[in-house]
């Protein structure tokens, strides 16, 4: 899957809540996603794709097959979301090209505020993003992979990141590295 | 480099207040008036610490659309793609490093080129391939004479 990671915020829990209530979604297919706890959102598991009957509702952009992982920040309580350069759904792709130990892909995160991060990935607009490939993962594995097939041969991993570079540079993304927390 | 400030607040009106602020009518007559110049440098020139690559391109995109001009933009990018990787022209020589310049100049372009185009810019690329221009071409514009050969316009 070529997705993104969509920050789930408050105005998405309030939307499933809706659906329910409207009867669009039982309450198991939105409880398989979601569990909420005394205010807090998490996903049930995180790195792991919505129901199929949530993907259903949202409509299925590539953003929604994508949507997983939140925390305090995607529940819009202050705490500045991280998120992988080197997408981590490819992990073993960059694995392959050199980004291993000390120089793992969870070497090379940001931090994002969450309006960023959705006007990253298209202003939660997919429809916008499935017409224009904007959307970062999908835009930086499709310039690896197309510059490989150019090149004919594997990129090293310093053309990895002397490709990241400039994407981060095209999107406005300061070079501030971050360790992955972990979630 | 921005500060990260570059999708806070209302990016597009801040995009279109700076064009018409240097007088011109359109985001295109801006890029147009600077051929071959890097999309990140159009950016930089328009909002050096709030205004980003992508969304120059994004809104050149757009006004393509609404001109029914896509192919040209498509072309557009290619050629400032080429200067910012290339600014020699085209390698004579495809060592590894030349080859790697070349490798990223089509691999970004690929990734920038809207789905509509895709396959039209695979097939340029399998061109470039099997028939690698001259060393030193150097595109200045979308109406390049080996560029318009490769893409030419469809829409008209």
């Amino acid at each position: 899957m070529m997705g993104s990671q969509l920050i789930v915020t408050a105005e998405w829990v309030e939307m499933m809540r809706r659906l329910v209530q409207a009867g669009v979604l039982s309450v198991s297919a939105v409880s398989a996603a979601v569990r909420i706890h005394a205010g807090q959102v998490m996903m049930a598991q995180a790195n792991q794709d919505l129901p199929q009957g949530v993907r259903d509702a949202l409509g299925d952009g590539p953003e929604v097959r994508a949507m997983h992982e939140t925390g305090k920040a995607g529940a819009g309580m202050a705490e500045q979301p991280q998120h992988h350069v080197l997408p981590d759904e490819h992990r073993g792709w960059f694995e392959k090209r050199g980004f291993t130990g000390a120089m793992s892909i969870d070497q090379f995160c940001v931090e994002l505020e969450v309006a960023e991060h959705q006007a990253l990935h298209g202003g939660g607009n997919w429809r916008k993003g499935r017409m224009w490939p904007g959307e970062w993962n999908r835009m930086i594995m499709k310039t690896l992979r197309d510059a490989e097939a150019e090149a004919g041969r594997m990129l090293t991993r310093n053309e990895i990141l002397n490709i990241v570079a400039e994407g981060m540079r095209d999107y406005g993304i300061p070079m501030n590295f971050t360790r992955w927390r972990g979630r | 480099m921005t500060d990260g400030r570059a999708w806070q607040g209302n990016w597009k009106a801040r995009l279109y207040e700076r064009v018409r602020e240097r007088g011109f009518p359109s985001l295109t007559a801006f890029a147009e008036a600077r051929p071959a110049v890097p999309l990140h440098a159009l950016a930089e020139e328009l909002g050096k610490d709030d205004l980003a690559a992508v969304q120059v391109l994004s809104e050149l995109l757009a006004e393509a659309e609404r001109r029914k001009e896509v192919t040209r933009f498509v072309r557009d990018v290619l050629v400032r793609e080429l200067s910012q990787s290339l600014p020699d022209g085209w390698p004579a020589v495809l060592d590894d490093a030349n080859r790697f310049k070349v490798a990223k100049a089509l691999g970004r372009w690929s990734a920038y080129t809207p789905e509509t185009h895709q396959s039209r810019a695979e097939q340029v690329r399998a061109a470039l391939r099997t028939a690698p221009p001259p060393p030193g071409w150097r595109p200045l514009g979308p109406d390049d004479e080996l560029l318009l050969m490769l893409l030419p316009d469809e829409e008209a």
